[in-house]
C-alpha cells in the first residue's frame, strides 16, 4: 500500500516542465492526432512493462522479454496467415507467452539460478530456437481483419489505448486488491519471511514471470498487427526498455517496490521521448543519449534525500577537517 | 484456570543437519496459560525446537501435538491456523511494506473475492489500541525505528488471535520502559489464556515474568522447575554444565593521562553537548536506556557519521574525519552489530583479522603474508579463540568467538583506546566472563576502554567510571558506588550527580 | 582426490575447455592446427579483457551494464580525434581516459547515491551508446593506417591482443593477489558495512573497480576499432552478456565477494572456442546461440549444486 511518490512527483514535474518547453517551442504538438500517437506508442511498452513490474516486485528480473517478444510476434503472424480468427491468435500468442514466462520462472526458482542470469542464457536459447524454426524468414502481408488489433480505432481512439487500459485497471486490481498481488510485494521484500507467513515463495515468483510473459504475449499481437509484419530481429534490447519504464517508475530492482501508475508514467516518458525530440528538433541520432540521460537524471534525484542534503550544506561542524 | 491442561507436547523430538544432531529427543511441554522460559546457550537447539514447533523446519523423528492433536507434515500456514504465532529474533518484517499490510501478510481477509483493506484496518486499529501505541498504519516500515518494528511484530501475533506465542528474544532492541509495556501486555495475554514460551538471554527478566522455566543445552532438554524455585545458579549453571567462574580479578589499575576528550559535542535531534574524557588504563561504561543516543555518539567520534558541532581531541591533538584516519590515531570500535558490522561472515578468521592492519602490515601496499598470519597466531593465542585455529570462515564461530575475532582484528592495529559497543550482546554466560577478563587485560596494557552497554550488572562488574546518557544528553557520572538505583534513576529520570 | 577435485570450480572449467576442444576438433579439421588457434587468441583476448572487468565489478558485489556501451564510445572517440588531426598515440591514450572517466561516472554515482548498481550502469549503458550515436552520426570512420598494428600485429610471433591482454591480467593478478585491494575488495562485495567499520575506503575502493572496468572496455574498444580498421557506435552490442556470462561462469557469485578471475579467463576461452569451432564447422549462428545459452544455465546450475553440496558437509 505503500506508494513511491517521490517518483511520481519527479515524473509529474517532468512531465509539466516538457509540456511547458512545448507549448513555447511547438505549440503544433498539442494536437489529437499526436496525442492519440503518443499512446498509441506506449501501449504496447506500458503493457509489457506492466509485465516486467511483476518480476522486479518479486525480486526478480526478466531479460528474456526481446525474445519472448519476437517468439510471441511469429506465433501472431503465423496464426493469422493461417486465418485464424482474431481471438484465436491473441489467445495462441498470449498462451506462448505464459508458457516461456513459466520456463523462465522454473527454470530461476527451481535451479536457484540469479534471475538476470537464468533468463540472460533463456534469452540466447530462444532466439536461437526461433530462427532456427522459421529460418529466419520475415513474416509479411497479414489479413487485412487482423490488422484491425493494432491499427483500428473505435471512436476516435486507438484499440490498442483501450487495451492497454483495460490492462493497467485490471493489473491495479490484482496488485492491490488480491492476495497474488500483495503475494509479489511480500515475497519481493523479505522471501525469508513470507516463506514463515505460508506464502508459497517459489510459486509466487514462478507467477510472477508468467503474467510477465503474457503481457509480452499481448503486447505482441498488438505490436504485430500494428505493424503488419516482423522481422527476425523483433524486440532486439526490448528488455531495456521495459525494465527503463518500470524503474523511471519508482519500481526498485530488489523488489517490494513499484505500481501501476508509476510504470505507466515512466512507460510514457520513455516511448514519447521520440516524438517529443523530433518537436524540439533534435536529431533522432541523440534520441538514445537523452533517453539515458534521463534515466540517470530520473533514478539519482528519487536516491538523493534533499532534506539531508540541505542539512549538510547548512551544518558548520560537520566537515570538521 | 486449568492448570494441567497442555496446549503444546512434543514427543521425543530429534533434528540433525548433515550429521549434527541438533536435537536428541526433545520432550517439551507448555501448560495452558502459563509463560514459559526456554532458556540455553547459542547451539543448545532453543531455535531449531522453536522453528519445529512453528513449521519452519521439520523434525527427524517425534510428534508435535498442539491441543491435544497430532499434528503431520506442520508448515508455517498450517501452524499458524492451530494458533502458533511465533516473533523470530531475525525481524520478519517487509521494510518496503506499510505498518498495516506487514500485519496481515500470509492472512489477509478478503470480501467478494477482493481484499478487505478496510477491515483489516479496524483491526489493525484495534490491535494497537490494545497494545496501548499509536502508530500510522500507513508509514512505511522502514522508515520506523528498532522499537517499533518489535511493536509492529507483536501486533501481527496479536491480530491473529494466538493460542501459543513463541518470542524469541523480544527484548533485544528494546528500552525499559518499552520492555515494562511489553510485560504489561504479556501478563494480559496470559491472563486472557494465551501460553507463551519466552526466550531470552537476560535473567532478570526470566524473573520478572516467567512462571516456568526450561533449560536446553546441547539437544537436550536439561531440567524444568517452578520459576519460583530456580536460582541464577540453577540456571547457568545448567546452560552450561559447569560452574561459572564469576570472579573479575579487578586489581587497582593506574590511570593515567587523558586520552578521548570530547567537549560539547552535538547533532541536532540525536545527542547535544556531550563532554566527557577517557585515560589511559580506565575503563569508562557509558550507560542508559536504548536510544539515549550512545551509539550515535561512539558512531561519530569513529568518523562513521558526521557531527554538527563539539570538540574531541585524541592524545591532544584533533581527532580526524575519517575512519581510515582515525584508526591510524589509534582509536577503534567494536560495533553493535557483529554480524553485520563486526566481521564478514564469508571470510576466514584470519583474513578478517588483518583487514584492518594492512596499513601497517603491508610494505607500499604489498601484502606480507608471513607477518600476517604470525600476528593472527598470536591473536588466536592471545584470545583464546575456540576452536583454536583462523581457517574457518567467520560466520562459523560461536558468538563469542566471533566477537573475539572483530577484537583481534582491532588488537592487531595495536590500538590505544577502544570503544565496544554492547559487547557482549547476544553473547552466552561463558564467553561474557572471558570478554570481561580479556577488557580488563587490555586496560591494565594501558589502553583506554570506552564500553557502551545497556546491561547493568555487566556494567557494575567491569566500570571503572560509569557516564549515563539520557535523550541525547548526559545525565550523570558515577566514580564510585555503582548502584543499581543509582543508575536506573539517572537513566530514567536525569537527576544530576 | 577425484571428490576433491570435483569440488574445484576451476578443474571442472578445464574438463569442460578439454571436452568442448575435443568436439571442435573433430567437427573441423583446421581447428587443432597452431595458426588457427593462434588467430583465435585475439578474440579469446579480446573476450576476456571485457570479463575481467566485469569480474572486478562483481566482486564489489555490483554489476556493469554499460561495458558494450563504452566500448562501442571509446571506438568512435578513436575515430574522432584521429579525424581532428590528433597524433594517434594520443588518441589512444585519450580514448582509454574516457573509459576511465565513463567509469568514474558510475562507481561515484553508485557510491555516493546509494543506487543498484544494475540500475546506474542500464542508465550509463544508453547514455554512452547514445553518445557514441549522436558525435559519429551513426556512420563508420576509418582510422589511420598507423594505428592497424593494434589490432592486427604481431609482437614476435604473438598477436599484440595476447601481449596487452596477458599483461593487464598479470598486473591485475598481482594487485589482486599480493596487495590489499583484493581483500578489500572482496569484503566490500561480501558485507560492505564490515568494510566500512574497518576503516576501508569503501568508495574508494569501488570506484577503483569501476574505472578499472571502464578502462578495460575501452582498451577493447580501441584493440577492436583497430584490427577492423574503422570506428563505428555500434560495436559492442550485448558485449556486456558475454562478460557476465564469463564472469558467472568462472565462478563469480552475483551476490558478490566470490569470483575466479582463472576462471573467467578459460571461460573467456571456452565460449570463444565454441563460437569459433561451431563457425569454422559452418554451424548457423543462432545454433550457437542456443548452446552457449544452454551452457551458462548448465554450468551456473552446477555451481550452485556444487557450493549448496559444500555448505551442507560442513
Amino acid at each position: 500500500m505503500y506508494k513511491n511518490r517521490k517518483a511520481i512527483k519527479a515524473l509529474l514535474i517532468f512531465y509539466v516542465i516538457i509540456l511547458a518547453i512545448m507549448l513555447v517551442k511547438a505549440p503544433s504538438f498539442f494536437s489529437v492526432d499526436n496525442a492519440m500517437d503518443i499512446l498509441l506508442n506506449v501501449s504496447t511498452t506500458a503493457i509489457a512493462a506492466l509485465g516486467m513490474l511483476c518480476v522486479l516486485l518479486v525480486g526478480d528480473i526478466d531479460v528474456s522479454v526481446g525474445a519472448i517478444l519476437a517468439a510471441c510476434c511469429t506465433t501472431t503472424g503465423l496464426l493469422a496467415k493461417a486465418g485464424m480468427p482474431l481471438i484465436v491468435v491473441i489467445a495462441g500468442s498470449m498462451l506462448v507467452g505464459i508458457v516461456l514466462g513459466l520456463v523462465n520462472g522454473m527454470i530461476v526458482t527451481i535451479l536457484k539460478l540469479d534471475a538476470i542470469v537464468a533468463t540472460l542464457g533463456l534469452l540466447s536459447i530462444y532466439r536461437g530456437l526461433l530462427i532456427i524454426i522459421t529460418k529466419g524468414s520475415w513474416i509479411n502481408g497479414l489479413p487485412k481483419n487482423i490488422l484491425n488489433l493494432g491499427q483500428g480505432r473505435a471512436f476516435g481512439i486507438p484499440i490498442p489505448v483501450y487495451i492497454m487500459i483495460l490492462v493497467a485497471v485490471i493489473m491495479w486490481f490484482v496488485l492491490n486488491r488480491t492476495e497474488w498481488g500483495r503475494n509479489f510485494y511480500a515475497v519481493g521484500s523479505n522471501p525469508a519471511s513470507a516463506r514463515l507467513s505460508g506464502i508459497n515463495v517459489r510459486k509466487t515468483r514462478i507467477i510472477a514471470f508468467a503474467v510477465c510473459g503474457v503481457l509480452v504475449g499481448l503486447a505482441a499481437s498488438i505490436y504485430t498487427t500494428r505493424y503488419g509484419g516482423i522481422q527476425s530481429n523483433t524486440g532486439k534490447g526490448w528488455e531495456m526498455t521495459l525494465i527503463s519504464s518500470a524503474v523511471v517508475g519508482g519500481a526498485s530492482t530488489v523488489g517490494g517496490e513499484g505500481d501501476v501508475s508509476g510504470v505507466f508514467l515512466g512507460a510514457l516518458l520513455i516511448s514519447a521521448l521520440g516524438t517529443v525530440l523530433v518537436f524540439f528538433g533534435i536529431d533522432a541520432l541523440w534520441e538514445q543519449a537523452v533517453q539515458g540521460l534521463i534515466i540517470f537524471v530520473s533514478v539519482a534525484s528519487y536516491a538523493i534525500d534533499f532534506k539531508k542534503l540541505k542539512s549538510r550544506f547548512v551544518k558548520g561542524g560537520a566537515e570538521n577537517d | 484456570m486449568d492448570g494441567q491442561k497442555y496446549v503444546l507436547k512434543t514427543d521425543k523430538i530429534y533434528k540433525s543437519f548433515g550429521g549434527n544432531h541438533v536435537l536428541k529427543g526433545i520432550d517439551f511441554e507448555l501448560k495452558e496459560g502459563e509463560i514459559q522460559a526456554l532458556l540455553g546457550i547459542n547451539g543448545a537447539g532453543k531455535s531449531t525446537l522453536i522453528k519445529i514447533i512453528s513449521g519452519a523446519l521439520s523434525q527427524d523423528q517425534g510428534k508435535v501435538i498442539i491441543d491435544g492433536e497430532r499434528t503431520k507434515n506442520l508448515t508455517p500456514a498450517k501452524a499458524q491456523a492451530l494458533g502458533v504465532a511465533t516473533i523470530y529474533q531475525e525481524t520478519s518484517l517487509y521494510p518496503q511494506l506499510s505498518v498495516l499490510e506487514n500485519l496481515f501478510v500470509g492472512k489477509r481477509l478478503k470480501k467478494n473475492f477482493q481484499l478487505d483493506w478496510k477491515r483489516m484496518e479496524e483491526i489493525a486499529e484495534q490491535t494497537f489500541q490494545r497494545l496501548g501505541v499509536k502508530i500510522n498504519l500507513y508509514e512505511k516500515m522502514a522508515n520506523l525505528g528498532k522499537a517499533s518494528a518489535q511493536l509492529v511484530e507483536i501486533a501481527k501475533a496479536l491480530s491473529m488471535d494466538a493460542k501459543i506465542l513463541i518470542m524469541d528474544e523480544p527484548t533485544a532492541s528494546l528500552s525499559k520502559q518499552e520492555t515494562e509495556m511489553l510485560f504489561n501486555i504479556v501478563r494480559k495475554l496470559k491472563e486472557e489464556g494465551t501460553s507463551i514460551i519466552y526466550i531470552s538471554h537476560r535473567m532478570e527478566e526470566i524473573f520478572q515474568i516467567t512462571d516456568r522455566v526450561t533449560v536446553m543445552r546441547d539437544g537436550k532438554i536439561i531440567g524444568t522447575k517452578e520459576t519460583k524455585d530456580a536460582t541464577t545458579d540453577w540456571v547457568t549453571n545448567s546452560m552450561l554444565g559447569k560452574e561459572v567462574d564469576k570472579e573479575l580479578d579487578k586489581k587497582d589499575r593506574k590511570t593515567g593521562e587523558v586520552l578521548l576528550d570530547v567537549k560539547g559535542l552535538t547533532k541536532a535531534n540525536i545527542f547535544q553537548n556531550i563532554s566527557f574524557q577517557v585515560h589511559r588504563g580506565e575503563i569508562v561504561v557509558l550507560s542508559g536506556l536504548v536510544g539515549a543516543g550512545r551509539t550515535e555518539v561512539m558512531r561519530a567520534i569513529f568518523g562513521i557519521d558526521p557531527y554538527d558541532s563539539g570538540e574531541i581531541t585524541f592524545k591532544g591533538e584533533p581527532i580526524k574525519k575519517h575512519t581510515w584516519d582515525v584508526i591510524q590515531q589509534g582509536i577503534v570500535m567494536v560495533p553493535e552489530d557483529r554480524g553485520r558490522q563486526g566481521l564478514v561472515k564469508e571470510i576466514s578468521a584470519a583474513e578478517n583479522m588483518v583487514l584492518a592492519a594492512f596499513p601497517t602490515l603491508s610494505k607500499h601496499g604489498f601484502r606480507d603474508k608471513k607477518k600476517e598470519a604470525q600476528r593472527v597466531e598470536e591473536q588466536v593465542k592471545g584470545l583464546l579463540l575456540n576452536p583454536p585455529t583462523a581457517k574457518l570462515d567467520g560466520g562459523s564461530y560461536s558468538g563469542g568467538n566471533q566477537q573475539k575475532v572483530v577484537i583481534g582484528k582491532w588488537l592487531n592495529t595495536d590500538p590505544e583506546l577502544l570503544i565496544l559497543d554492547e559487547p557482549t550482546c547476544g553473547v552466552d554466560v561463558g564467553a561474557k566472563m572471558e570478554i570481561y577478563r580479556l577488557i580488563i587485560k587490555l586496560a591494565e596494557e594501558g589502553r583506554g576502554i570506552l564500553i557502551v552497554s545497556s546491561d547493568i550488572e555487566e556494567t557494575q562488574m567491569i566500570a571503572d567510571r560509569i557516564i549515563v546518557m539520557r535523550q541525547g544528553m548526559i545525565a550523570g557520572e558515577l566514580t564510585e558506588d555503582f548502584e543499581k538505583n543509582a543508575i536506573l534513576g539517572m537513566a530514567l529520570a536525569g537527576k544530576e550527580a | 582426490m577425484i571428490k576433491k577435485l570435483t569440488k574445484n570450480n576451476f578443474f571442472i572449467l578445464l574438463v569442460v575447455l578439454a571436452i568442448v576442444m575435443g568436439v571442435m576438433s573433430n567437427l573441423s579439421d583446421y581447428f587443432l592446427t597452431p595458426l588457427y588457434l593462434l588467430n583465435a587468441t585475439r578474440f579469446i583476448s579480446e573476450t576476456s579483457l571485457i570479463g575481467l572487468g566485469m569480474t572486478l565489478v562483481i566482486l564489489t558485489g555490483g554489476i556493469d551494464l554499460s561495458v558494450g556501451s563504452m566500448m562501442a564510445l571509446s571506438s568512435v572517440c578513436l575515430g574522432l580525434f584521429c579525424q581532428i588531426g590528433i597524433p594517434s598515440i594520443l588518441a589512444v591514450v585519450f580514448s582509454l581516459l574516457i573509459g576511465a572517466l565513463g567509469g568514474m561516472l558510475n562507481g561515484y554515482v553508485v557510491c555516493k547515491l546509494k543506487l543498484p548498481a544494475l540500475i546506474v550502469t542500464l542508465a550509463t549503458m544508453e547514455l554512452f551508446r547514445g553518445i557514441a550515436l549522436g558525435i559519429s552520426g551513426g556512420s563508420a570512420i576509418a582510422i589511420p593506417e598507423n594505428l592497424y598494428f593494434l589490432g592486427q600485429g604481431d609482437i614476435g610471433p604473438l598477436p599484440v591482443q595476447l601481449v596487452v591482454t596477458t599483461l593487464v591480467y598479470i598486473i591485475v593478478a598481482v594487485f589482486i593477489y599480493k596487495t590489499n585491494f583484493g581483500v578489500y575488495l572482496k569484503s566490500i562485495g561480501y558485507n560492505e558495512e564490515v568494510a566500512v567499520f574497518s576503516g576501508i575506503r569503501v568508495t574508494w575502493n569501488k570506484v577503483k573497480a569501476y574505472v578499472l572496468s571502464g578502462f578495460f572496455a575501452a582498451l577493447l574498444g580501441v584493440l577492436f576499432t583497430c584490427r577492423v580498421s574503422s570506428a563505428k557506435a555500434d560495436y559492442g552490442n550485448n558485449y556486456e552478456m558475454d562478460a557476465i556470462t564469463i564472469a558467472v561462469f568462472g565462478g563469480a557469485s552475483l551476490a558478490g565477494g566470490k569470483v575466479s578471475f582463472a576462471g573467467a579467463y578459460i571461460a573467456a576461452i571456452i565460449i570463444v572456442m565454441i563460437r569459433l569451432g561451431l563457425t569454422t564447422a559452418a554451424i548457423q549462428t543462432e545454433v550457437q546461440s542456443v548452446i552457449i545459452g544452454l551452457i551458462l544455465i548448465l554450468a551456473v546450475a552446477f555451481n550452485n549444486f556444487v557450493a549448496s553440496r559444500k555448505t551442507v558437509e560442513m
